[in-house]
């Protein structure tokens, strides 16, 4: 905060605002300026992407380095007009890279308040998802001493007569309240999905783990859902910090735009960025 | 001043933003008030006596390393620990994803240059402006700026004593920078289910030989203010000096240097850094801070080279022979891991103080800002930015000043033995050498010895308690006792991954002529092979499909596990023994490469390779322990 307030652009600001208010009310009509995206223009990007790269951009590429020029030929041209009036490519770089900098610094310094934080929570909530939680208990037949693993696992399931131990394995018999992460971290992501749908309180099999055959009792289990705000408060603050920082430069971006008339002058119409 | 029209609705857009302001929080009330909940999960954070195994990341690069942002990576600290925990990040333009989330990882920017790049970040720094960063800012194409960081940073690193860039704006941004990578780190900790440790590179490079340590603290309130890098500390003796006195008051740290196999003859020599003969002082110095290695990453494999071990089967592996190409690092059989394991026995025997006696560590040197990114599959960006984040310049080009790009891997991992997973019982176990390293993959590996152990194994937590209770595991030294030491192991196959070939015991020794001496023990293999008439275990196959890079598990075994007694133990004389573990043959990332690109092999590159796990190792001595 501190920082910004010494920049002289901070200065500029102010006085700008007072001058322009002015010069606001004398000349009301606003014409929108023109930057122009022509075939020559979009012939310069690509030979410069395709020097480093072996191969012709895909349109999305493409259409990812028209915007990235657009964003620094609209931060170069707003930084123009509020201070220098030079055209050199090492200025230009420059004062659009001041921009962007400055842009860092306002967001960084954005803190948000306990309602927004909420709020970014329910749009959000899809990556704040809570695994299930098991309790559950898991026999081992493994394929490295068995001819048919999976058979001697079906023959045990209907005997009904089930062992504290079929095969050794370095993983334990039964999972007290676990989630269903550390669930498929420990055996795999085929366990994770074989399990997924089994009913409670009996013994099931043959599932299929990368390790071999399991039988598997689920004794609990708490449905997947979500965390909790106050469960991911921590995380949640992270999350939004993150996304607002570039959500900023993209939002001042948008309101420099609206001042500029983008003009396509293309072959490839697909190329033009409704946005 | 010329104000030409503008729009008064941007102005007035610009003016409430800064409004706002002025309506920030303390950052430093939320900081505490963060440490409250840390501390909170921690307390509920349960252990389980028979220890999990937590994997992570020891070694990464990201926007603060000058090199990593030269090559176009723009991920900081914050990133890292992202896509550490799964989420999805983007370099030079393209998204990835880890294959697997990380239970713990350290970022461990240089040193060297640190404040340079925080005054290249932050425009209220008084460096900010200077011309050699406006330069770098300015530079576009990649050749550009491998050129300038040849000029600026290389020659200025590799000289006979290194001294700071004129670009160096003083050590309040190296602070500043400092500040930064702790903050991402208290940030994204969540005990019990994902660690950050604070952490850094110190990269001393005297004549180009690789000596680079990374330096790991254990609690984030007990760490300096800056942090020293070759410019400041030009020996490594006085590297451990200064972590003597940081130890000494109270704030925790060892070292773990890397690239042994690119050392030049330096990482194991027999004279210090100033030319003098290893002494007592040097070696219990080295013993304290340097309880660990890290034997492989993405430059290379250092536990063994197949020129200097011919019979040792599975010692071509990751050899990455360009590495001789640059800068005259041309390899030596001291500069391997196994060997310096053996040599350290003689000074036991000498000194009795043994420098080499650290456990193993994997990490990758991952210059994208993306840890532990090792799945053969997923090395589609690469690890160095542009210089290997193509197909293209992958087969055909360079990682400049290092290595060829073919021979690059995705890198190593590291597993850790603990009671459950917090910052300060991950650093414990590390400094306690309970580690292992794996190539890559997932691969869970146990080792005890002793001379009370049962000759068989029973269920697996009766062997751990066992191991525990009557023996010691990896990183320890074997209880004095009776007859022969028995070894007992068990390793479980990453599940997501490949079968099991086999399990080694590896036993190094001196002998009375005072010769190094190494064997190689089968002791657990998969599919019920016999040995042939020679003693020799045969292969175990290959399901590997080159064309479409693909593999089937229908050879080996999902579990490896058994005990082995040192017939040959000679109770007078000091040995090292430590286990590796053998996957089946898997595509190597140059094979997943041809096929997403339908390209043809290519000659003398390997297609397939046999993923690994070693266990840090089990010393005996006949002297008093310790």
């Amino acid at each position: 905060m501190k920082k910004f307030l010494k920049e002289p652009l901070f200065h500029f600001l102010l006085i700008g605002t007072l001058l322009f208010g002015l010069f606001y009310i004398i000349n009301p009509s606003e014409d929108k300026e023109e930057i122009v995206i022509d075939e020559e223009l979009v012939n310069e990007l690509v030979a410069k992407w395709g020097q480093k790269r072996n191969r012709q951009p895909t349109l999305n590429e493409i259409q990812g380095l028209i915007s990235e020029y657009l964003e620094q030929e609209i931060f170069y041209r707003e930084a123009l007009k509020m201070n220098l009036d030079h055209n050199d490519e090492i200025v230009k770089r420059r004062l659009a890279q001041k921009m962007q900098f400055i842009s860092d610094e306002l967001a960084e310094t954005l803190q948000p308040t306990e309602e927004m934080l909420l709020s970014y929570y329910e749009n959000n909530k899809e990556n704040y998802k809570k695994p299930a939680i098991f309790t559950l208990e898991q026999l081992y037949f493994s394929p490295d001493t068995r001819e048919d693993a999976t058979k001697d696992a079906q023959e045990v399931l209907a005997s009904n007569d089930i062992p504290e131990q079929a095969d050794p394995l370095s993983l334990p018999r039964s999972y007290q309240n676990t989630s269903g992460t550390k669930i498929a971290i420990d055996f795999g992501t085929r366990f994770a999905t074989g399990i997924d749908s089994l009913s409670l309180n009996q013994w099931h099999g043959p599932i299929l783990s990368g390790l071999g055959v399991h039988l598997v009792k689920i004794n609990k289990k708490e449905p997947s859902g979500y965390y909790s705000y106050n469960e991911v408060k921590r995380e949640v603050g992270l999350d939004y910090n993150f996304e607002a920082n570039n959500k900023f430069k993209t939002d001042l971006l948008n309101e420099l735009l609206k001042n500029y008339n983008i003009v396509y002058d293309l072959e490839t119409k697909e190329l033009a960025n409704e946005k | 001043m010329v104000y030409t029209k503008i729009n008064l609705k941007n102005i007035l857009f610009l003016s409430t933003i800064l409004i706002f302001l002025s309506c920030r929080n303390s950052e430093l009330g939320q900081q505490s008030s963060q440490d409250k909940v840390i501390d909170s999960v921690y307390n509920n954070v349960k252990k389980n006596p028979l220890k999990d195994a937590f994997f992570g990341e020891t070694h990464l690069h990201t926007a603060y390393s000058l090199d990593a942002y030269l090559g176009g990576t723009r991920l900081m600290p914050s990133d890292a620990y992202r896509f550490a925990k799964g989420q999805e990040v983007e370099v030079n333009g393209k998204k990835i994803i880890i294959s697997k989330p990380l239970d713990f990882c350290a970022v461990t920017d240089h040193a060297e240059y640190l404040g340079e790049m925080y005054a290249n970040f932050n425009s209220d720094s008084k460096g900010h402006n200077h011309k050699k960063l406006i330069e770098l800012r300015k530079l576009k194409e990649y050749e550009e700026r491998e050129k300038w960081f040849l000029k600026e940073v290389v020659s200025n690193n590799r000289g006979t004593i290194p001294k700071h860039t004129d670009f160096y704006p003083g050590e309040k941004d190296v602070k500043n920078a400092w500040q930064d990578i702790l903050k991402a780190a208290n940030d994204h900790y969540n005990p019990g289910t994902f660690t950050t440790i604070p952490a850094y590179e110190w990269s001393g490079a005297p004549n180009g030989g690789n000596l680079h340590r990374n330096i790991f603290f254990r609690d984030i309130n007990k760490v300096p203010e800056i942090v020293l890098g070759y410019s400041d500390i030009n020996y490594v003796e006085d590297l451990w000096e200064w972590l003597r006195k940081l130890d000494d008051n109270g704030m925790k740290v060892f070292a773990v240097p890397h690239n042994s196999n690119a050392s030049k003859g330096m990482m194991f020599s027999n004279k210090d850094s100033k030319g003098e003969p290893i002494d007592l002082e040097y070696a219990t110095t080295r013993k304290r801070f340097e309880p660990l290695i890290e034997m492989m990453q993405i430059k290379g494999n250092s536990e063994v080279h197949a020129s200097f071990w011919t019979n040792d089967e599975f010692a071509d592996f990751e050899n990455a022979n360009s590495i001789q190409d640059y800068s005259g690092r041309i390899f030596s059989k001291g500069d391997f891991v196994r060997d310096a394991l053996i040599k350290g026995l003689t000074y036991k025997e000498n000194l009795d103080m043994n420098p080499y006696e650290f456990g193993v560590v994997g990490g990758t040197d991952n210059h994208n800002g993306t840890p532990s990114n090792l799945t053969e599959s997923n090395f589609s960006i690469g690890s160095h930015g542009e210089a290997d984040g193509t197909v293209e310049r992958r087969r055909n080009s360079e990682v400049g000043g290092w290595i060829k790009g073919v021979d690059l891997t995705p890198g190593a991992l590291t597993g850790v033995w603990s009671t459950r997973n917090t910052r300060e019982d991950i650093w414990d176990a590390m400094k306690n050498k309970e580690t292992f390293a794996t190539s890559g993959t997932r691969i869970k590996v146990r080792f005890f010895g002793g001379f009370e152990l049962e000759e068989n194994i029973d269920t697996y937590e009766s062997f751990v308690t066992e191991g525990y209770e009557k023996g010691v595991p990896m990183g320890q030294y074997l209880k004095h006792g009776k007859g022969k030491p028995i070894f007992k192991f068990w390793a479980l196959k990453d599940p997501d991954g490949a079968n099991l070939d086999r399990i080694q015991i590896i036993k190094g020794w001196i002998n009375e002529s005072g010769e190094q001496k190494e064997r190689i023990y089968d002791v657990a293999w998969s599919d019920n092979r016999l040995k042939d008439s020679s003693g020799k275990l045969p292969a175990v196959g290959n399901s590997v499909n080159l064309s479409k890079a693909t593999y089937t598990n229908n050879i080996g075994d999902a579990i490896l596990k058994g005990t082995w007694k040192d017939l040959d133990f000679d109770s007078a004389i000091n040995a090292v023994y430590y286990i590796r573990v053998i996957e089946i043959p898997t595509p190597r990332w140059t094979t997943y490469d041809a096929a997403r690109a339908g390209l043809p092999l290519l000659e003398n590159v390997k297609s397939t390779l046999q993923e690994r796990a070693w266990t840090s190792p089990i010393w005996y001595s006949p002297n008093k322990n310790n």
